[in-house]
Protein backbone atom coordinates (compact mmCIF):
# COMPACT_ATOMS: atom_id res chain seq x y z
CA UNK A 1 0.00 0.00 0.00
CA UNK A 2 1.35 3.63 -0.94
CA UNK A 3 0.29 7.09 0.48
CA UNK A 4 -0.15 10.17 -1.59
CA UNK A 5 1.77 13.10 -1.30
CA UNK A 6 -0.53 14.69 0.36
CA UNK A 7 -1.65 11.69 2.99
CA UNK A 8 1.88 11.40 3.62
CA UNK A 9 2.46 14.97 5.00
CA UNK A 10 -0.69 14.14 7.15
CA UNK A 11 0.80 11.24 8.35
CA UNK A 12 4.52 12.71 8.93
CA UNK A 13 3.32 15.30 10.96
CA UNK A 14 2.97 15.27 14.74
CA UNK A 15 0.08 13.03 15.69
CA UNK A 16 -2.22 13.43 18.98
CA UNK A 17 -0.46 16.11 19.49
CA UNK A 18 -2.98 19.06 20.31
CA UNK A 19 -3.02 22.49 19.23
CA UNK A 20 -5.50 25.86 19.29
CA UNK A 21 -5.11 26.22 22.93
CA UNK A 22 -5.80 30.09 22.51
CA UNK A 23 -9.21 31.78 23.32
CA UNK A 24 -11.37 31.26 20.44
CA UNK A 25 -9.18 28.33 18.18
CA UNK A 26 -10.29 25.58 17.16
CA UNK A 27 -8.79 22.58 19.14
CA UNK A 28 -7.49 20.27 16.67
CA UNK A 29 -4.97 16.73 16.83
CA UNK A 30 -4.35 14.52 14.25
CA UNK A 31 -5.07 10.71 14.65
CA UNK A 32 -3.86 8.60 11.89
CA UNK A 33 -3.08 11.24 10.04
CA UNK A 34 -7.24 12.33 10.39
CA UNK A 35 -8.02 15.68 11.99
CA UNK A 36 -10.05 15.30 15.32
CA UNK A 37 -11.28 18.64 16.66
CA UNK A 38 -13.31 19.44 20.23
CA UNK A 39 -16.09 21.73 20.32
CA UNK A 40 -17.31 23.47 23.40
CA UNK A 41 -20.97 23.68 23.95
CA UNK A 42 -24.12 24.72 26.55
CA UNK A 43 -27.05 23.64 26.45
CA UNK A 44 -28.82 26.24 28.86
CA UNK A 45 -27.57 28.84 31.46
CA UNK A 46 -27.47 26.55 34.06
CA UNK A 47 -25.99 23.87 32.45
CA UNK A 48 -22.20 23.34 32.49
CA UNK A 49 -20.02 23.84 29.37
CA UNK A 50 -19.70 20.03 27.91
CA UNK A 51 -16.95 19.35 24.92
CA UNK A 52 -17.48 16.86 22.09
CA UNK A 53 -15.35 15.37 19.99
CA UNK A 54 -15.63 15.09 15.91
CA UNK A 55 -13.47 12.35 14.10
CA UNK A 56 -14.44 11.96 10.19
CA UNK A 57 -17.89 12.63 10.65
CA UNK A 58 -18.57 11.14 14.02
CA UNK A 59 -19.41 12.88 17.03
CA UNK A 60 -18.65 11.42 20.66
CA UNK A 61 -20.86 11.98 23.73
CA UNK A 62 -20.58 15.11 25.50
CA UNK A 63 -17.42 15.33 28.07
CA UNK A 64 -17.30 16.97 31.17
CA UNK A 65 -14.22 19.15 30.29
CA UNK A 66 -11.62 19.69 27.80
CA UNK A 67 -9.45 17.53 29.66
CA UNK A 68 -11.65 14.27 29.87
CA UNK A 69 -11.98 15.21 26.08
CA UNK A 70 -8.63 14.83 25.48
CA UNK A 71 -8.56 11.50 27.50
CA UNK A 72 -11.24 10.11 25.82
CA UNK A 73 -10.13 11.06 21.74
CA UNK A 74 -7.58 7.74 21.43
CA UNK A 75 -10.44 5.38 22.15
CA UNK A 76 -12.73 7.35 20.19
CA UNK A 77 -10.53 7.50 17.32
CA UNK A 78 -10.09 3.57 17.48
CA UNK A 79 -14.03 3.12 18.02
CA UNK A 80 -14.84 5.31 14.71
CA UNK A 81 -12.18 3.30 12.83
CA UNK A 82 -13.30 0.08 14.06
CA UNK A 83 -17.09 0.98 13.39
CA UNK A 84 -15.96 2.19 9.43
CA UNK A 85 -13.93 -1.01 9.47
CA UNK A 86 -17.39 -2.96 10.24
CA UNK A 87 -19.48 -1.35 7.98
CA UNK A 88 -17.37 -2.67 4.98
CA UNK A 89 -18.20 -6.42 3.79
CA UNK A 90 -16.25 -8.73 1.77
CA UNK A 91 -16.84 -8.74 -2.27
CA UNK A 92 -19.95 -11.03 -3.37
CA UNK A 93 -18.06 -13.84 -5.15
CA UNK A 94 -20.27 -13.59 -8.03
CA UNK A 95 -19.43 -9.58 -8.98
CA UNK A 96 -16.65 -9.32 -11.35
CA UNK A 97 -13.63 -8.29 -10.61
CA UNK A 98 -13.15 -4.61 -11.38
CA UNK A 99 -9.63 -4.51 -12.57
CA UNK A 100 -8.71 -8.17 -13.71
CA UNK A 101 -5.38 -8.21 -12.80
CA UNK A 102 -2.54 -10.40 -12.69
CA UNK A 103 -2.53 -10.33 -8.46
CA UNK A 104 -6.49 -10.80 -7.89
CA UNK A 105 -5.72 -10.67 -4.45
CA UNK A 106 -4.38 -7.03 -4.26
CA UNK A 107 -6.34 -4.53 -3.30
CA UNK A 108 -4.02 -2.11 -3.36
CA UNK A 109 -2.92 0.24 -6.02
CA UNK A 110 -0.25 -1.12 -7.35
CA UNK A 111 1.06 -5.32 -7.65
CA UNK A 112 3.45 -6.34 -5.48
CA UNK A 113 6.95 -6.84 -6.81
CA UNK A 114 7.15 -9.99 -6.26
CA UNK A 115 4.27 -10.92 -8.13
CA UNK A 116 5.36 -9.10 -11.28
CA UNK A 117 5.96 -11.26 -14.26
CA UNK A 118 9.53 -10.93 -15.02
CA UNK A 119 9.35 -9.50 -18.59
CA UNK A 120 7.19 -6.73 -17.82
CA UNK A 121 8.63 -3.70 -19.54
CA UNK A 122 10.20 -0.83 -16.76
CA UNK A 123 9.60 2.56 -17.15
CA UNK A 124 11.93 5.18 -15.40
CA UNK A 125 11.90 9.14 -15.72
CA UNK A 126 14.32 11.36 -16.39
CA UNK A 127 14.07 14.99 -15.67
CA UNK A 128 17.01 17.41 -17.22
CA UNK A 129 16.29 20.92 -15.59
CA UNK A 130 19.03 22.79 -17.74
CA UNK A 131 16.44 21.59 -21.36
CA UNK A 132 13.19 21.24 -18.95
CA UNK A 133 12.50 18.29 -20.49
CA UNK A 134 11.14 15.10 -19.00
CA UNK A 135 12.37 11.81 -20.85
CA UNK A 136 10.01 8.67 -20.31
CA UNK A 137 12.17 5.48 -21.06
CA UNK A 138 11.44 1.88 -21.12
CA UNK A 139 13.39 -0.71 -21.05
CA UNK A 140 12.02 -4.72 -22.10
CA UNK A 141 14.42 -7.89 -21.54
CA UNK A 142 17.46 -6.01 -20.69
CA UNK A 143 18.87 -5.26 -24.83
CA UNK A 144 15.77 -3.03 -25.97
CA UNK A 145 14.07 0.01 -25.23
CA UNK A 146 12.43 3.55 -25.98
CA UNK A 147 12.08 6.75 -24.78
CA UNK A 148 10.08 10.11 -24.89
CA UNK A 149 10.34 13.39 -24.10
CA UNK A 150 6.77 13.76 -24.99
CA UNK A 151 4.50 11.25 -23.19
CA UNK A 152 4.40 7.81 -22.04
CA UNK A 153 2.25 6.56 -24.91
CA UNK A 154 4.81 8.05 -27.47
CA UNK A 155 7.70 5.92 -25.50
CA UNK A 156 5.41 3.26 -25.81
CA UNK A 157 4.16 3.10 -29.38
CA UNK A 158 8.10 3.86 -29.96
CA UNK A 159 8.71 0.24 -28.30
CA UNK A 160 6.12 -1.56 -29.86
CA UNK A 161 7.32 0.01 -33.71
CA UNK A 162 10.64 -0.88 -32.52
CA UNK A 163 9.58 -4.88 -32.04
CA UNK A 164 7.00 -4.43 -35.04
CA UNK A 165 8.40 -7.52 -37.10
CA UNK A 166 9.82 -9.71 -33.99
CA UNK A 167 7.70 -13.06 -33.05
CA UNK A 168 5.17 -11.77 -30.86
CA UNK A 169 5.55 -14.40 -28.41
CA UNK A 170 8.97 -12.23 -27.36
CA UNK A 171 7.41 -8.53 -27.82
CA UNK A 172 6.62 -6.28 -25.36
CA UNK A 173 3.20 -6.59 -23.81
CA UNK A 174 1.06 -3.93 -21.62
CA UNK A 175 -0.55 -7.35 -20.29
CA UNK A 176 2.55 -7.65 -17.94
CA UNK A 177 2.18 -4.29 -16.95
CA UNK A 178 4.42 -1.75 -16.30
CA UNK A 179 7.08 -1.68 -13.11
CA UNK A 180 8.08 1.91 -12.07
CA UNK A 181 10.19 2.75 -9.25
CA UNK A 182 10.07 -0.87 -7.48
CA UNK A 183 6.49 -1.76 -7.65
CA UNK A 184 4.13 -2.98 -10.37
CA UNK A 185 1.40 -1.59 -12.04
CA UNK A 186 -1.14 -3.29 -13.86
CA UNK A 187 -3.95 -0.49 -14.33
CA UNK A 188 -3.79 2.68 -16.30
CA UNK A 189 -5.09 4.47 -13.14
CA UNK A 190 -2.50 3.27 -10.88
CA UNK A 191 0.46 3.76 -13.18
CA UNK A 192 -1.32 7.41 -13.54
CA UNK A 193 -1.19 7.93 -10.24
CA UNK A 194 2.27 6.29 -9.23
CA UNK A 195 3.80 8.70 -11.57
CA UNK A 196 1.68 11.87 -10.65
CA UNK A 197 2.84 11.15 -7.39
CA UNK A 198 6.72 10.57 -8.50
CA UNK A 199 6.25 14.28 -10.51
CA UNK A 200 4.53 15.65 -7.34
CA UNK A 201 7.97 14.64 -5.33
CA UNK A 202 10.20 15.96 -7.56
CA UNK A 203 8.85 19.21 -7.37
CA UNK A 204 6.53 19.59 -10.20
CA UNK A 205 3.51 21.48 -9.55
CA UNK A 206 0.73 19.77 -12.00
CA UNK A 207 -1.93 21.32 -14.04
CA UNK A 208 -5.85 21.65 -12.74
CA UNK A 209 -6.58 18.82 -15.45
CA UNK A 210 -3.67 16.18 -13.76
CA UNK A 211 -4.77 17.17 -10.75
CA UNK A 212 -8.33 16.48 -11.40
CA UNK A 213 -7.41 13.20 -14.18
CA UNK A 214 -4.13 11.71 -13.88
CA UNK A 215 -4.68 9.59 -15.93
CA UNK A 216 -3.73 12.05 -18.80
CA UNK A 217 -0.27 12.09 -17.16
CA UNK A 218 0.38 9.24 -19.57
CA UNK A 219 -0.18 12.12 -22.58
CA UNK A 220 2.95 13.97 -20.64
CA UNK A 221 3.26 17.12 -19.29
CA UNK A 222 0.19 20.05 -20.67
CA UNK A 223 1.52 23.73 -20.52
CA UNK A 224 0.04 24.52 -17.50
CA UNK A 225 2.21 21.85 -15.71
CA UNK A 226 4.84 23.68 -14.28
CA UNK A 227 8.84 22.53 -13.51
CA UNK A 228 10.69 22.36 -10.56
CA UNK A 229 12.62 25.46 -9.81
CA UNK A 230 15.13 23.63 -8.02
CA UNK A 231 18.70 23.55 -9.13
CA UNK A 232 18.94 20.17 -10.00
CA UNK A 233 17.02 17.34 -9.83
CA UNK A 234 18.10 13.58 -10.09
CA UNK A 235 16.91 10.50 -12.14
CA UNK A 236 14.77 8.55 -10.70
CA UNK A 237 16.46 5.17 -9.66
CA UNK A 238 15.89 2.66 -11.95
CA UNK A 239 13.03 0.37 -11.34
CA UNK A 240 14.77 -2.88 -10.45
CA UNK A 241 16.43 -0.91 -7.28
CA UNK A 242 14.35 -1.82 -3.99
CA UNK A 243 11.99 0.58 -2.74
CA UNK A 244 14.73 1.37 0.10
CA UNK A 245 17.13 2.44 -2.31
CA UNK A 246 14.39 5.31 -3.20
CA UNK A 247 15.62 8.69 -3.01
CA UNK A 248 14.13 11.04 -0.01
CA UNK A 249 10.89 12.94 -1.85
CA UNK A 250 11.54 16.72 -2.43
CA UNK A 251 10.45 18.88 0.35
CA UNK A 252 7.65 20.37 -0.49
CA UNK A 253 8.77 23.96 -1.01
CA UNK A 254 6.12 26.61 1.37
CA UNK A 255 6.87 30.05 1.84
CA UNK A 256 7.89 31.11 5.30
CA UNK A 257 6.09 34.19 6.79
CA UNK A 258 7.22 37.71 5.99
CA UNK A 259 8.83 36.66 3.15
CA UNK A 260 9.94 39.85 0.93
CA UNK A 261 9.64 39.85 -2.75
CA UNK A 262 8.50 36.78 -4.81
CA UNK A 263 6.92 34.04 -2.63
CA UNK A 264 9.24 31.22 -2.89
CA UNK A 265 6.96 28.67 -4.85
CA UNK A 266 4.73 30.86 -6.45
CA UNK A 267 4.37 31.98 -10.05
CA UNK A 268 6.50 35.33 -10.59
CA UNK A 269 3.87 36.07 -13.73
CA UNK A 270 1.07 36.10 -11.34
CA UNK A 271 3.11 37.75 -8.31
CA UNK A 272 3.78 40.70 -10.99
CA UNK A 273 0.14 41.14 -12.50
CA UNK A 274 -1.25 40.47 -9.09
CA UNK A 275 0.42 41.10 -6.35
CA UNK A 276 3.20 39.81 -3.91
CA UNK A 277 1.07 36.79 -2.29
CA UNK A 278 -1.10 36.40 -5.20
CA UNK A 279 -1.36 32.73 -5.71
CA UNK A 280 -2.17 31.07 -8.57
CA UNK A 281 -3.01 27.44 -8.29
CA UNK A 282 -5.69 24.56 -9.62
CA UNK A 283 -8.67 24.53 -7.70
CA UNK A 284 -12.55 23.33 -7.84
CA UNK A 285 -15.32 25.75 -6.17
CA UNK A 286 -18.98 24.68 -5.74
CA UNK A 287 -20.92 27.92 -5.65
CA UNK A 288 -24.75 28.90 -4.32
CA UNK A 289 -26.38 32.09 -4.86
CA UNK A 290 -27.48 33.75 -1.87
CA UNK A 291 -30.39 35.48 -3.73
CA UNK A 292 -29.44 38.77 -2.17
CA UNK A 293 -26.52 39.81 -4.69
CA UNK A 294 -24.27 37.19 -2.80
CA UNK A 295 -23.13 33.42 -3.18
CA UNK A 296 -21.91 31.28 -0.85
CA UNK A 297 -18.48 28.76 -1.98
CA UNK A 298 -16.55 25.97 -1.06
CA UNK A 299 -13.69 24.29 -2.83
CA UNK A 300 -10.26 22.64 -2.43
CA UNK A 301 -7.03 22.78 -4.33
CA UNK A 302 -4.15 20.59 -3.56
CA UNK A 303 -1.65 23.36 -3.24
CA UNK A 304 -0.26 24.16 -0.46
CA UNK A 305 0.13 27.73 -1.27
CA UNK A 306 -2.99 29.08 -0.58
CA UNK A 307 -1.81 28.34 3.18
CA UNK A 308 0.15 31.53 2.90
CA UNK A 309 2.79 29.76 4.58
CA UNK A 310 0.81 29.71 7.53
CA UNK A 311 1.32 26.67 10.08
CA UNK A 312 -1.98 26.88 11.82
CA UNK A 313 -5.01 24.48 11.86
CA UNK A 314 -6.82 27.76 9.56
CA UNK A 315 -5.99 30.39 7.47
CA UNK A 316 -8.61 33.29 6.60
CA UNK A 317 -8.53 35.33 3.73
CA UNK A 318 -9.89 38.46 2.69
CA UNK A 319 -9.24 39.90 -0.63
CA UNK A 320 -9.94 38.94 -4.51
CA UNK A 321 -10.45 35.73 -6.28
CA UNK A 322 -10.06 35.57 -10.26
CA UNK A 323 -11.90 32.54 -11.15
CA UNK A 324 -10.44 31.02 -14.64
CA UNK A 325 -12.61 28.12 -15.49
CA UNK A 326 -11.64 25.29 -17.27
CA UNK A 327 -15.12 24.21 -17.36
CA UNK A 328 -18.55 24.90 -15.29
CA UNK A 329 -21.45 22.78 -14.83
CA UNK A 330 -24.67 23.31 -12.99
CA UNK A 331 -27.51 21.48 -11.90
CA UNK A 332 -30.43 21.66 -9.51
CA UNK A 333 -29.97 18.02 -8.84
CA UNK A 334 -28.36 18.62 -5.84
CA UNK A 335 -30.92 21.05 -3.59
CA UNK A 336 -31.00 20.59 -0.28
CA UNK A 337 -27.41 18.92 0.12
CA UNK A 338 -26.29 22.33 1.48
CA UNK A 339 -23.19 23.81 -0.50
CA UNK A 340 -20.95 22.36 2.66
CA UNK A 341 -22.15 19.13 1.95
CA UNK A 342 -21.23 18.93 -1.92
CA UNK A 343 -17.55 19.88 -0.50
CA UNK A 344 -17.36 15.85 0.00
CA UNK A 345 -19.30 15.10 -2.55
CA UNK A 346 -18.32 12.89 -5.58
CA UNK A 347 -17.79 15.67 -8.46
CA UNK A 348 -18.53 12.96 -10.88
CA UNK A 349 -21.97 12.58 -9.89
CA UNK A 350 -22.19 16.59 -9.77
CA UNK A 351 -20.67 16.71 -13.76
CA UNK A 352 -22.77 13.58 -14.49
CA UNK A 353 -26.24 15.40 -13.24
CA UNK A 354 -29.49 14.43 -15.83
CA UNK A 355 -30.24 17.59 -15.47
CA UNK A 356 -26.54 19.19 -16.14
CA UNK A 357 -26.06 22.46 -18.11
CA UNK A 358 -22.78 22.87 -19.51
CA UNK A 359 -22.01 26.59 -19.13
CA UNK A 360 -18.89 27.37 -20.27
CA UNK A 361 -16.35 24.69 -21.68
CA UNK A 362 -13.38 26.31 -23.16
CA UNK A 363 -10.74 23.94 -22.85
CA UNK A 364 -13.17 21.28 -24.29
CA UNK A 365 -12.92 19.20 -21.46
CA UNK A 366 -16.38 18.11 -21.09
CA UNK A 367 -17.00 17.52 -24.84
CA UNK A 368 -14.32 16.04 -25.90
CA UNK A 369 -12.18 14.33 -23.49
CA UNK A 370 -14.48 11.36 -22.43
CA UNK A 371 -15.18 12.72 -19.04
CA UNK A 372 -17.84 11.13 -18.95
CA UNK A 373 -16.87 7.62 -18.79
CA UNK A 374 -12.79 8.28 -17.46
CA UNK A 375 -12.84 11.07 -15.07
CA UNK A 376 -11.04 10.24 -11.65
CA UNK A 377 -11.18 13.31 -8.82
CA UNK A 378 -8.64 13.61 -6.34
CA UNK B 1 2.60 -12.20 -43.43
CA UNK B 2 5.35 -10.78 -45.70
CA UNK B 3 7.84 -8.29 -44.30
CA UNK B 4 10.24 -9.44 -47.22
CA UNK B 5 7.18 -8.93 -50.11
CA UNK B 6 6.58 -5.22 -48.20
CA UNK B 7 10.35 -4.63 -48.47
CA UNK B 8 9.98 -5.22 -52.31
CA UNK B 9 7.11 -2.83 -52.36
CA UNK B 10 4.42 -4.88 -52.60
CA UNK B 11 1.95 -3.95 -49.73
CA UNK B 12 -0.33 -6.35 -47.99
CA UNK B 13 -3.48 -6.33 -49.15
CA UNK B 14 -5.73 -5.23 -45.62
CA UNK B 15 -6.05 -7.61 -42.76
CA UNK B 16 -9.44 -7.85 -40.90
CA UNK B 17 -7.38 -8.11 -36.95
CA UNK B 18 -5.44 -5.56 -38.00
CA UNK B 19 -5.25 -2.14 -35.94
CA UNK B 20 -6.77 0.68 -38.48
CA UNK B 21 -4.65 3.87 -39.01
CA UNK B 22 -6.71 7.23 -40.18
CA UNK B 23 -5.05 10.23 -40.62
CA UNK B 24 -7.21 13.51 -40.95
CA UNK B 25 -6.78 17.25 -40.95
CA UNK B 26 -8.76 18.87 -37.70
CA UNK B 27 -9.82 22.46 -39.28
CA UNK B 28 -10.10 23.04 -35.66
CA UNK B 29 -7.39 22.65 -34.36
CA UNK B 30 -5.25 23.47 -37.51
CA UNK B 31 -3.20 20.34 -36.97
CA UNK B 32 -2.88 16.61 -37.91
CA UNK B 33 -4.66 13.85 -36.12
CA UNK B 34 -3.31 10.52 -36.15
CA UNK B 35 -5.96 8.36 -34.91
CA UNK B 36 -6.26 4.72 -34.62
CA UNK B 37 -9.14 2.03 -34.76
CA UNK B 38 -9.75 -1.38 -34.04
CA UNK B 39 -12.10 -3.84 -35.12
CA UNK B 40 -14.25 -0.42 -35.74
CA UNK B 41 -14.40 0.41 -32.21
CA UNK B 42 -11.56 0.97 -30.19
CA UNK B 43 -9.99 4.05 -30.75
CA UNK B 44 -6.98 6.59 -29.57
CA UNK B 45 -5.64 9.70 -31.31
CA UNK B 46 -3.05 12.06 -30.89
CA UNK B 47 -2.13 14.90 -32.71
CA UNK B 48 1.51 14.84 -32.55
CA UNK B 49 2.48 10.94 -33.28
CA UNK B 50 1.29 8.00 -34.60
CA UNK B 51 3.37 5.85 -32.16
CA UNK B 52 1.92 8.09 -29.50
CA UNK B 53 -1.80 6.69 -30.78
CA UNK B 54 -0.38 3.55 -30.65
CA UNK B 55 0.67 3.44 -27.29
CA UNK B 56 -2.37 5.19 -25.75
CA UNK B 57 -4.32 2.87 -27.68
CA UNK B 58 -2.28 0.30 -25.77
CA UNK B 59 -2.66 1.45 -22.33
CA UNK B 60 -6.32 2.36 -22.88
CA UNK B 61 -6.75 -1.69 -22.99
CA UNK B 62 -3.56 -2.20 -20.67
CA UNK B 63 -6.18 -4.24 -18.57
CA UNK B 64 -9.29 -5.82 -20.28
CA UNK B 65 -9.84 -8.72 -21.97
CA UNK B 66 -10.90 -7.28 -25.44
CA UNK B 67 -10.02 -8.49 -28.51
CA UNK B 68 -7.56 -6.03 -29.11
CA UNK B 69 -4.17 -7.41 -28.15
CA UNK B 70 -1.11 -5.50 -27.15
CA UNK B 71 0.95 -7.60 -29.72
CA UNK B 72 -1.44 -6.47 -32.18
CA UNK B 73 0.85 -4.91 -34.36
CA UNK B 74 3.60 -7.36 -33.95
CA UNK B 75 1.49 -10.23 -35.23
CA UNK B 76 -1.34 -7.92 -37.97
CA UNK B 77 0.78 -5.08 -38.63
CA UNK B 78 -1.41 -1.83 -39.62
CA UNK B 79 -3.83 -1.22 -42.12
CA UNK B 80 -3.56 1.95 -43.43
CA UNK B 81 -5.22 3.21 -46.72
CA UNK B 82 -6.37 -0.03 -48.05
CA UNK B 83 -3.27 -2.11 -47.52
CA UNK B 84 -1.95 -3.91 -44.65
CA UNK B 85 1.69 -2.98 -43.62
CA UNK B 86 4.03 -5.03 -41.65
CA UNK B 87 7.40 -3.02 -41.41
CA UNK B 88 8.34 0.63 -39.86
CA UNK B 89 9.85 1.41 -43.53
CA UNK B 90 7.08 0.32 -45.40
CA UNK B 91 4.32 2.23 -43.21
CA UNK B 92 6.48 5.36 -43.27
CA UNK B 93 6.55 5.11 -46.93
CA UNK B 94 3.48 5.12 -47.17
CA UNK B 95 1.91 7.74 -44.78
CA UNK B 96 4.42 10.12 -46.70
CA UNK B 97 2.91 9.39 -49.93
CA UNK B 98 -0.04 10.41 -48.96
CA UNK B 99 0.92 13.16 -47.34
CA UNK B 100 2.49 14.32 -50.34
CA UNK B 101 -0.17 13.80 -52.35
CA UNK B 102 -1.65 16.20 -50.22
CA UNK B 103 0.48 19.08 -50.70
CA UNK B 104 3.00 18.22 -47.75
CA UNK B 105 6.07 19.01 -48.36
CA UNK B 106 8.94 16.69 -46.26
CA UNK B 107 13.09 17.67 -45.50
CA UNK B 108 15.60 15.64 -46.52
CA UNK B 109 15.93 14.24 -43.34
CA UNK B 110 12.50 12.87 -43.68
CA UNK B 111 12.61 11.24 -47.17
CA UNK B 112 16.17 9.72 -45.89
CA UNK B 113 14.64 8.09 -42.91
CA UNK B 114 11.09 7.22 -43.97
CA UNK B 115 9.79 5.93 -40.81
CA UNK B 116 10.71 9.07 -39.02
CA UNK B 117 7.23 10.37 -40.45
CA UNK B 118 5.65 7.97 -37.51
CA UNK B 119 7.02 9.78 -35.15
CA UNK B 120 5.63 12.57 -36.50
CA UNK B 121 5.78 15.71 -38.70
CA UNK B 122 9.46 17.27 -38.01
CA UNK B 123 10.10 20.86 -37.83
CA UNK B 124 11.26 20.85 -41.20
CA UNK B 125 8.19 19.38 -42.78
CA UNK B 126 5.95 21.33 -44.17
CA UNK B 127 2.26 21.44 -43.87
CA UNK B 128 0.18 22.90 -46.95
CA UNK B 129 -0.54 26.52 -46.86
CA UNK B 130 -3.53 26.60 -49.00
CA UNK B 131 -6.92 28.60 -47.28
CA UNK B 132 -9.29 27.18 -46.25
CA UNK B 133 -7.75 23.53 -45.51
CA UNK B 134 -9.83 20.44 -45.92
CA UNK B 135 -10.17 17.49 -44.32
CA UNK B 136 -7.76 14.74 -45.79
CA UNK B 137 -9.72 12.07 -45.32
CA UNK B 138 -13.77 11.88 -46.44
CA UNK B 139 -14.77 10.06 -43.92
CA UNK B 140 -16.49 12.25 -40.96
CA UNK B 141 -14.57 12.92 -38.04
CA UNK B 142 -17.51 12.13 -36.30
CA UNK B 143 -16.73 8.06 -36.91
CA UNK B 144 -13.36 8.48 -34.56
CA UNK B 145 -14.67 8.13 -31.33
CA UNK B 146 -13.60 10.41 -28.73
CA UNK B 147 -10.60 8.66 -27.30
CA UNK B 148 -10.14 7.44 -23.58
CA UNK B 149 -6.61 8.75 -23.61
CA UNK B 150 -6.15 11.90 -25.65
CA UNK B 151 -2.50 13.27 -26.64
Amino acid sequence: MTVGVGGERLLEAPQQVWRGEAEGELITALFAGKQMWVAASSRGRDEAETFQLTYLDFKSEPLPSLQAAKQAAPAFARAVLGHLQSLITEAAPTQPEPKPMSNPTNTDDTDRTNECPEDAVALSLDYDPAKQTLVYRLAFGGTSGAESSHSLKAAWGALMFAHMTDDPSQSPALQDGIRFEGDHYSTPETLAHALADALCERGFVLSLDHTHDPTLILSGLLPDDRAPRVQSVAPTQQATQPESAKQPATPIDRPSKGVFGFEAGADPYTQVMFGQHAQHVPAWLYVQSQGNGTVLFVGASRSTGLTWGGTKTHQFMLGELIARPHFVVESDGFAGHGISGLARADHLDFVEAEDRVVLCDPLGLVATKGYNHNMTWS
Amino acid sequence: MSAENQSEGQPEPKHEDAIDLVIEYSDQRQSLLWAVEYAGSLSCWSERSLQEAIGGCALAHMEDDSPYKNDSITEYGINFNGHNYNTRDALGAAVIIYLSDRSYRFSGQTLGEQSLILCGLQDEDQAPAAEPRKQLQAQPAATVQPAFYVA
